[in-house]
Formats: C-alpha cells, sequence, structure tokens
C-alpha cells in the first residue's frame, strides 16, 4: 500500500513536472530563441575573425577593441555621463522626496511639477531643447542678458551638461515617487523613538531613514543607471549619427558599428559593457547588502 | 466533455504559438549563390546572308515574321523593307516574295519602309508602312558637283498606310488613314505605332500638330473612336494582352515627391474609353506581350523581367548575362506558347565598329542537362557590357569552368527599393555565403578588404606565366592598393587632376593651399579660375573626393580636417556662388532659350585668361589631353588639388572584381579575371578611357602621338596672348597637336606618383558630416576654424570606428 502510494505519488510529481513544462515551453522557446540563443551566438561573434572564415582569434577581437579610439572615447563618455548623472538623479530625486515629506505648502503642485515630464513624449522634449539650446536660443539670451557670451551648446564641450539636464528633468519625477513611497514606508515609532531621544534631522535622516531607504536607493540607481544609457535615444534625436565627441555614446559605437557589418567589434563591445554592468551591478548589491542588513534583519 | 474541449483548446493554442517560433527557420529562398533549377540556352538561327537588321519580329500559328530592311541604292539610301516567315523551330526560312512595298510618288527619291507590323487571330499580317519623299529640281543645264543638287531640294511630304498582307506578303486590304488627318496635308500628322486586336481593331498611335492621340478603326477601316493623350505623352508601342485587348505604357510624373508612375492602360473597345490600369514597376520601360504565367514582359540590359498576370509581383525570368548571349541589344522578345523565348540581339565590335544581328530561341532547361564544369559564382549590381561580354565568353570557351551571375540589381526591380540590393549583398556576405567573384563597382571595396573578405590578388599576379606587374600601369595599381595588398582587379582608370599652364600656376606638379591661393591672387583678371558651373559644395565635394587621403588615414584612423589647409579650401569654396547662375545675372526666358551670348565657351575662357586652371575629374582619353594641350598653348602642368604634401591627384577605378578569400576555386576565378588584362581583350573591351595593360596603353599613346585628320595647321587660330578686346574677334578653337614624347613622359610621371584611389561612391556618412559643417560656414553661422573644428570632431569619430 505504501509503495503503490509512494508510487502514485511519484507519478503525480512526475505528471506535474511535465504538465508544467509543457505550459513553460512556449515561453522558454521564445526567451531561449530571443535571448539565450542570440547571446552564444554574440560570444561565438566575439571570438571569431570573420564570418566567413570562422577562425577562433581568442581575445584578438577585444584588443583592438581596445585599441579603437572610438569605442575608448564612447566609453569615456558613457561613464562620464553616468558618474555625473546617476548620482545628481538620486540624491536631487531624494532632497526632493524629503521636501515633499516635510509638508512644505503647495506639496501637491511640486508633485505634479516634477511629474510631469514623465508624461512629455521624448521626440517633444527633444525640439524644445534645440530650441531652447540653441546658438540663438532662449538660454543663451538669458545669459547674455548677464553679460556672458553665448555658448554653442550642442557642438562644444558643454554639451554634456545639456543632456545631463535633459537627464535630470525627466527622470527626478520617478525617482522622487520611489522615493516618498519609501519613505512613507519607515516604521513611525521609530522615528517618534529617535525624537523623544532628542535625535536632530540630520541623525535621524542618516541613521535610521537612509537604511530603511537603502533597497530603494540601490534599485533608484540601478534604475538611474539603466536609464542614463538609454539617453541615447535622446542624443540620437538631438544629433544624428555622429555627434561632437562629448556625446558619443557607447549605444553610438555599437549602432554604427552595426551599420558598417562589423559583427565582431559589435559582439566585443557588447560583452565588455555587459561584464561592466555586472560588476557594477555586483558592487551595488554588496553594498546595500552590508549597509542595509540590519535593517533587513 | 468540458475537460477534453478545453484541454484540446489548450493543445491547439500551444502549439500554434510555439509554430510561430519557427517562422524565421522557414527558407524562402534558396541561397543566392546556389546553383539554379532551371537555365536558358540559346539556339541561334542561321540567317540568310545580308540581312543587315531585323527590325519587327511578330509569331502567329506556329509562324515567326520579320522584317528586315535591304539597301538597292547606296548613292540615294534607297532602302526596302523584306518580310520572312519561318517556322517556330527556326527552319523553314522563306522571304515572302508577295510583298511588294507601295510606291506612292513614283518619280520621287525616298521609300516606303514597313515601321511596324503586327499579326491578327487569322494569321494575316498587318503592316504600318511610313516613307519620306523628294526630289531635286535640277536645272537641264546643270554642270555642279554632286552635293551641289542639294540647293534645288524639295520636300514632298510624307506617307503613311496600313495594310492587310496574306501568308505570302501579298496585299489583302489597304487602309486608307489620309482622311484621319485633322488638318491639311501640310499640317504634322505621323502615325507612330500601331497594334491589331484579336478582333481586327486596328490601334492607332498618332503625333498631330495639335497634340498626340489614339484612334481606334475597325477592320475596315472605319473610324470607332479617338482618345487623346495628356501633354507630350505618346505611345510608342502598343501591347496586346493575353485576353487579346490592346494596352499601352503610360508615365505621370508627380511634381510633389518627384517621382514616376508607369502603368499599363489598358484600352476597352467595348465602351469606347481607356479602362483597367495596371501598374508596373520605374524600371518597366521596355515592355513586350507577355506570356504563360506573366502578363507583360520587359527587357534591362541586365535581366528580363515578368509582371505576373495572377499577382502583379515582378519577378525576374531570365539573367541575360546567364544565358551565354554575346553582350548587344536585345528587343523583339517574343514569348512563345511553348515556353521558349525568341528575340533578336544586335551586338557591336569595338575593333571596326560593325554590328552583327542574331535570332536566337531561348530554351529552358534543367541545369543537371548542361555538361557538367565546376560554377563559380559572380555578384553583381548592374553588370557593365565588359563584364557581361567578358562572361560571356568565358562561359562559351572555358570547358572546365561557368560562372553563374547574381545580379543583385533584380533586388531593386522587384522591390522597386534601391537600397535593397546592397542590402540583400551584404546580408548574404555576413551570413557567410560569400560568392567566388564580387564586382565591387558599388561596394566598399577598402571595407571587404581590411575585414579579409576578399584575397591578395598580387599572389596571383606574381605567380602568373603570362603576366606580371610590369605588363601593367604599375602606378595606377599601386594606388589601389590597401595595406600593401591589391584586392580589386580592374582593366580601365581615368585620372583626376588639377591642369594649367606652367607660367601661370608654376611648374612643379603639385601645391598646397598658400601656394593655390598665391596664384589667384597674382591672376585677378581670372574671374572664373577654374571654370564655370561651379558653386561653393559642389567645388569642395570634389576637391575632397579626389584628394581625400589628404584629410583621412584609414589605416591609422586619424582625420586631418582641422588643418590649416582645410580651413583655407572651406574659405576659398565660400567665394564660389550657392547656385550657379545661368543667366549671369540677367533673368532667363526658357521659351526663348538660352541667349547666345550666355555661353562661354571653355576653350575661350582659358584663351583669354579668365580661367587659369581646368578640374579633370574623368580625364580617361588620350584625346582629352590633346585638346586641354592645345588650349593652353601647348604644355600643361599636372598640379593636383592642393595638399599639404602636394601630391592631389589620384585615379578613380570605374569597375573593379575582386575575388573571395575563401572561395574553393581561386585558379578559375583568375582564370577569368586574369582575362581583362590580356591585351586582346583589352583592345577589343576597352575604349575612350585608359586601358591597365601597358602594351595598349603604350598602342593607344603612339596612336596619339601620330599626324591625323584633327591636326590642321591651315587654319588660322588664337593663342593664350591675344585676348580680343572688344570682344568681336571671330575665335577659332586652337589647333589639336598630337602628343610629344615630353607630353608622355609628364602623363607617365602623373601617374606614376598617385598614391590615392578615388571613388564616386565615397562614404556617404562622412560626406554627410563635411556637408553639415561646411554649410554652417556657408551659411554664416559659423566661422571656418569652427566649422573645420566640428567636422573634424565627428568625422574622426567616423573614421576611428572604420579602422
Amino acid at each position: 500500500m505504501k509503495l503503490a502510494q509512494r508510487v502514485d505519488n511519484l507519478n503525480k510529481k512526475s505528471r506535474d513536472i511535465i504538465g508544467g513544462s509543457l505550459w513553460l515551453a512556449p515561453s522558454l522557446l521564445g526567451v531561449a530563441a530571443f535571448y539565450i540563443i542570440p547571446f552564444f551566438i554574440v560570444m561565438y561573434y566575439a571570438f571569431i575573425d570573420n564570418p566567413i572564415r570562422g577562425n577562433f582569434v581568442f581575445l584578438d577581437n577585444f584588443i583592438a577593441l581596445f585599441q579603437n579610439r572610438a569605442f575608448i572615447q564612447a566609453s569615456t563618455n558613457t561613464f562620464t555621463f553616468a558618474i555625473t548623472a546617476v548620482p545628481l538623479a538620486v540624491v536631487l530625486s531624494l532632497l526632493i522626496a524629503l521636501m515633499l515629506e516635510a509638508r512644505i505648502p503647495l506639496r501637491s503642485q511640486f508633485r505634479t511639477f516634477f511629474l510631469s515630464p514623465l508624461m512629455v513624449p521624448v521626440a517633444s522634449v527633444v525640439l524644445i531643447w534645440q530650441v531652447l539650446f540653441h546658438p540663438n536660443g532662449a538660454v543663451n539670451e538669458l545669459i547674455m542678458l548677464f553679460g556672458a557670451t553665448g555658448v554653442d551648446w550642442m557642438l562644444s564641450d558643454h554639451n554634456q551638461l545639456v543632456v545631463v539636464i535633459l537627464f535630470l528633468w525627466k527622470n527626478l519625477g520617478f525617482n522622487m515617487i520611489l522615493f516618498m513611497a519609501a519613505l512613507s514606508n519607515i516604521p513611525r515609532e521609530i522615528l517618534e523613538t529617535a525624537d523623544v531621544e532628542g535625535a536632530g534631522p540630520i541623525r535621524k535622516l542618516f541613521y535610521i531613514k537612509m537604511r530603511y531607504l537603502s533597497p530603494t536607493l540601490l534599485f533608484v540607481t540601478i534604475f538611474s543607471l539603466i536609464n542614463s544609457f538609454k539617453v541615447f535615444r535622446e542624443v540620437y534625436l538631438l544629433t544624428g549619427d555622429y555627434p561632437y565627441e562629448g556625446l558619443y555614446m557607447l549605444q553610438h559605437f555599437m549602432n554604427n558599428v552595426f551599420r558598417f557589418l562589423d559583427y565582431q567589434r559589435l559582439a566585443a563591445a557588447a560583452i565588455v559593457m555587459t561584464i561592466a554592468m555586472v560588476l557594477i551591478i555586483a558592487i551595488l548589491f554588496i553594498a546595500e547588502h552590508r549597509f542595509g542588513k540590519d535593517v533587513e534583519e | 466533455m468540458k475537460k477534453i474541449i478545453k484541454r484540446t483548446i489548450v493543445i491547439l493554442l500551444i502549439t500554434v504559438m510555439s509554430a510561430t517560433l519557427l517562422a524565421s527557420c522557414r527558407n524562402n529562398e534558396e541561397g543566392l549563390f546556389e546553383i539554379p533549377e532551371f537555365v536558358f540556352v540559346p539556339e541561334f538561327i542561321d540567317l540568310p546572308a545580308g540581312i543587315q537588321g531585323i527590325q519587327h519580329l511578330v509569331y502567329t500559328n506556329d509562324k515567326v515574321f520579320y522584317t528586315t530592311s535591304e539597301v538597292l541604292d547606296m548613292d540615294t539610301g534607297y532602302t526596302v523593307s523584306n518580310i520572312y516567315s519561318m517556322n517556330i523551330d527556326g527552319t523553314n526560312i522563306t522571304k515572302l516574295t508577295g510583298y511588294i512595298a507601295p510606291t506612292p510618288m513614283p518619280d520621287a527619291i525616298g521609300s516606303v519602309m514597313i515601321f511596324s507590323m503586327s499579326v491578327d487571330n487569322n494569321g494575316n499580317i498587318w503592316v504600318l508602312e511610313n516613307g519620306y519623299f523628294y526630289k531635286f529640281n535640277v536645272p537641264d543645264n546643270f554642270t555642279g558637283e554632286e552635293w551641289e543638287k542639294w540647293e534645288y531640294y524639295e520636300d514632298l511630304g510624307s506617307y503613311s498606310g496600313i495594310r492587310k498582307l496574306n501568308e505570302t506578303g501579298a496585299e489583302l486590304l489597304s487602309l486608307d488613314i489620309a482622311h484621319l488627318r485633322p488638318g491639311s496635308n501640310d499640317d504634322y500628322f505621323e502615325v507612330m505605332s500601331f497594334e491589331v486586336d484579336g478582333d481586327g481593331n486596328v490601334y492607332l498611335s498618332v503625333g498631330t500638330g495639335n497634340g498626340n492621340i489614339i484612334i481606334l478603326l475597325d477592320s475596315n477601316g472605319n473610324k470607332l473612336f479617338q482618345l487623346d493623350m495628356e501633354g507630350f505623352n505618346w505611345v510608342d508601342r502598343f501591347i496586346k494582352m493575353p485576353d487579346g485587348k490592346i494596352a499601352y505604357p503610360d508615365r505621370q510624373y508627380s511634381e510633389e515627391d518627384n517621382s514616376m508612375t508607369i502603368f499599363l492602360q489598358v484600352i476597352d473597345v467595348t465602351i469606347g474609353e481607356r479602362g483597367e490600369v495596371i501598374d508596373l514597376p520605374q524600371t518597366a520601360w521596355d515592355i513586350y506581350p507577355g506570356g504563360g504565367d506573366y502578363l507583360v514582359v520587359f527587357s534591362q540590359s541586365n535581366a528580363l523581367y515578368g509582371v505576373e498576370a495572377e499577382t502583379g509581383e515582378t519577378s525576374l525570368l531570365i539573367s541575360w548575362i546567364n544565358t551565354d548571349l554575346p553582350d548587344g541589344y536585345r528587343e523583339n522578345i517574343i514569348m512563345l506558347p511553348d515556353g521558349r523565348i525568341m528575340l533578336t540581339n544586335q551586338s557591336w565590335s569595338m575593333i571596326d565598329y560593325s554590328s552583327r544581328y542574331e535570332l536566337i530561341i531561348l530554351t529552358k532547361v534543367p541545369y543537371s542537362e548542361l555538361p557538367e564544369r565546376i560554377v563559380l559564382t559572380l555578384a553583381t549590381l548592374w553588370p557593365s557590357p565588359e563584364l557581361r561580354a567578358s562572361v560571356s565568353e568565358f562561359n562559351r570557351s572555358n570547358q572546365k569552368y561557368r560562372i553563374h551571375v547574381v545580379d543583385f540589381g533584380e533586388f531593386i526591380i522587384t522591390q522597386d527599393d534601391w537600397n535593397a540590393a546592397i542590402t540583400r549583398l551584404s546580408t548574404e556576405i555576413i551570413a557567410g555565403r560569400v560568392p567566388d567573384i564580387l564586382d565591387l563597382s558599388s561596394l566598399p571595396a577598402r571595407q571587404y578588404a581590411t575585414r579579409g573578405f576578399l584575397a591578395d590578388l598580387y599572389e596571383f599576379i606574381d605567380n602568373d606565366p603570362q603576366i606580371s606587374r610590369s605588363d601593367l600601369m604599375e602606378g595606377a595599381f599601386r594606388a589601389a592598393e590597401i595595406n600593401g595588398g591589391l584586392y580589386q582587379l580592374f582593366s580601365t582608370f581615368t585620372l583626376n587632376t588639377l591642369i594649367g599652364h606652367p607660367s601661370v600656376l608654376g611648374s612643379n606638379p603639385g601645391w598646397n593651399m598658400q601656394e593655390f591661393q598665391a596664384v589667384l591672387d597674382a591672376n585677378p583678371q581670372a574671374d572664373y579660375p577654374l571654370g564655370q558651373w561651379l558653386t561653393k559644395w559642389s567645388f569642395l565635394q570634389s576637391t575632397i573626393m579626389f584628394s581625400l587621403d589628404e584629410y583621412v588615414d584609414w589605416t591609422r584612423g586619424t582625420t586631418n580636417f582641422d588643418s590649416q589647409n582645410f580651413i583655407q579650401l572651406l574659405e576659398f569654396a565660400n567665394t564660389f556662388p550657392e547656385d550657379f547662375d545661368w543667366g549671369r545675372g540677367r533673368s532667363i526666358d526658357w521659351d526663348i532659350g538660352w541667349p547666345d551670348d550666355n555661353w562661354l565657351s571653355e576653350e575661350e575662357l582659358i584663351a583669354s585668361g579668365r580661367q587659369i586652371m581646368v578640374r579633370l575629374s574623368w580625364f580617361s582619353d588620350f584625346w582629352t589631353y590633346r585638346q586641354y594641350l592645345a588650349n593652353f598653348g601647348g604644355e600643361i602642368v599636372f598640379k593636383g588639388f592642393p595638399t599639404e604634401d602636394r601630391n592631389g591627384s589620384s585615379i578613380m577605378i570605374p569597375s573593379s572584381y575582386a575575388m573571395s578569400a575563401d572561395g574553393k576555386n581561386k585558379d578559375g576565378v583568375w582564370e577569368f579575371l586574369r582575362s581583362m588584362l590580356m591585351p586582346d581583350w583589352q583592345r577589343e573591351n576597352v575604349n575612350w578611357i585608359f586601358p591597365t595593360n601597358k602594351t595598349v596603353f603604350n598602342e593607344r599613346l603612339e596612336e596619339a602621338m601620330k599626324e591625323d585628320q584633327y591636326s590642321d595647321s591651315t587654319i588660322i587660330r588664337s593663342t593664350l596672348a591675344t585676348p580680343s578686346p572688344d570682344g568681336d574677334v571671330m575665335w577659332m578653337p586652337p589647333e589639336i597637336k598630337p602628343l610629344t614624347q615630353a607630353d608622355a613622359d609628364r602623363l607617365f610621371a602623373l601617374i606614376d606618383s598617385i598614391t590615392f584611389t578615388a571613388s564616386w561612391n565615397m562614404d556617404e556618412g562622412l560626406m554627410d558630416i563635411i556637408k553639415e559643417g561646411a554649410d554652417d560656414y556657408f551659411n554664416g553661422v559659423r566661422s571656418a576654424a569652427d566649422a573645420a573644428r566640428i567636422i573634424q570632431s565627428k568625422a574622426s569619430i567616423y573614421v576611428s570606428e572604420q579602422s
């Protein structure tokens, strides 16, 4: 009886597994076809000389990549932009969230003000930015009112500043909402206890709120990092395939190299970028785990 | 029950979802370089001796009829048409002795020729005959030369007639179309084409003084109705549709998007109006009636295409180059009911300029039935006449190899998309399907070479028993090298340079921008220093194109657009007009035409000192060299475009061919490619352009050094030093003299000094970057230095991406 029951259970388990696999099969096939298999194909392309011969060249493509001036330029620009824009996006949105949490007057109007850029289509934003930052645009008019000379924003070394402003304007609202939600989840009792104990606002911020915000901080940082790569869309619309050197991003490099059918270089660049992203995110996860460990416990 | 239904639906959904994942696995087209299942094999029909051309070819009731022309009197040019009949298999060629051309004006000079021919369903032949007549009213006591009779010439007008003939050529019916003339006999009236439908109705395309019209007559010549053509459109050919209706190709131009649509307009006899419209591709110009699955077929230089009756889609029927036909002009195409195709082919000899007509029947046979040979694939986009001739000759003569040509121009025709061809070829190459031979004429040779797709041809040249580097124009091949290797083989080349008189430009070849500007400053009278028709962009574009190596180093991936040379070049380009002022400050009434005094010949400008140099962008023959030597008073210097290294001349390669680096039959490919370097081949196929075989080059140079009909020292010529003060002096072009040894040495020195190959297919991306930056300067938005800085920033990224 027991054996029969065991067999029956085993059969039931097998049936469940088989049945589940069948249900999952279409999705798995799709993921395999569009994500997993292409991933391995990219790896293959990165280690051969060209698709015709298919000779294995080990790291030659990567060495050539790191010797390529365009790739170095694109990587530097992307890194510089991320280093500048992401911390600003995180810190500023946190400050705004804290400010709005402090129940200032016109709070909901401010919230609407920061959230409305999310609704504006990218193409419209780009058009407006082109007008604002044109050599004869509104920003230069304002600057010249104060006696300074106008700046050729998009075709000079100041062009990253334009895109950073655009990035912040577009993304602060969403980050702010995430922080506001996280702030509202901090247990009131702990804050009240801190008040009773005589803790000041700065202490409360760093020793209590930040600890509770650490998962959200991680998420917002990763999200902003991803968005910093997606800023290529706005830059492309603003400047085309070949912007002035300060705005030449990794994705420009990949786009253009793809058009030249240089799949080896493209594959190598994609792998380098993936490794960099994995490393950065791993570091962030470790930092969050260490910093917010006691909160999780 | 419910459970079973549910499970069945779920299984069906899973199957459908899974099946969509397999969509990308379909192989809807065989690999482009795989051997086709069928080919068309030509059979040449022996024609009677003396046939000078086949004008019309029609088919009915298993018989083919065609017309030829025969000159009976060389002095008067009296020519007659003959009609021949032939069985569908090419046998039993018979001249229709019953055909006698009409003689409407027996005492006049001139003849009536068959202008067009058709057949009806009863096997009767219909002919449209046109003729022009004149006479000489020479007085009885005339004793002058033969050519002086033309002073007594009288035009007697034209004749047009339509007749129905039986199968012996005898007349059955003559239609009077004179009554169709709308005005008097002096008014313009010409029947340009005609056709007969299944019911014997006659369709005429007529040009009149009031515009072009279509007139429909019944089989007895009674007018049924008339259709007016819009604007200047006319019908040069009616098309008989498979259902017996008649249509004509028409075009409509849209000014909005500057596009042309081509369509077939069917004429509906039942309603006496235009009927159905069938869209055709934009490239359907030479249209013939269809047959089998095809509504109509149209011929291009590279292939025959068909418009499918069921779907209206255009598909490739025959790639001419793969039929082993001699290269030539194909016309009179008939789709026979048994699936074979009959046509005429006219080819020309480049040696004696004689032409040859052939009547050919193409039969579709399985590829497996052909004699077994190793197949070499060749990818091309619109094969040149030389390539077509070479492939045809190779396939007919070589017993071991056969070349199968894949013409990517097919994708332009069938998909109506000009970029489709390059995209498709690039995709095939990246997928690893590389042809044995590539026609690089429209392809990025440098990119393919640096990616390792192409073989170094120097290895083959150096090991060839018959040809070596010294047998070729080495300077031209050196200029085409990429990283020391030769990856493209070419039989012709041209030169790009700036020329002028050494006393004005300096005797040393080459200069930089400062020296160039100094010459301009020293010649203030030269208001057209480089000639007319130049604008800011045209000058800048051509200068950069022809001296690109001055600004771009593809090997190191660096650019030099922020150099002083380039800034000065921008500033000089800015001195030209934005657009050329055709009226030179006056408005032109185009209805009246170009004012005589608006035209300034280059020779006059040079002779008067208003033009001091010439920008030669297609310097390709010795005649041009002789001409410019004459224009500049017998001496010129090849200065090239101004560059820092003072080496601003370049070569251009009109067409070149490459070998796949990974091909399995490199020996066979080399057998084909080397033929284009042989002297005999270049003598036959290379004309009016510099050949790359040194023997042929020297032969042509020697010809140019001989006295010939163009040298006539008895005519008084103007010289460089005697411009006319008041402009009223009769000016004669300078004498064209033979080349001297010094001229020859100068030319060789130029070719040997060149290190750069220019291309009309210059990187579009790079040119766009330069234009965008230059336009900002030309429009006053930025300074030249600022524009150069921006161009340098963007161009350096562009170039380093590809290095």
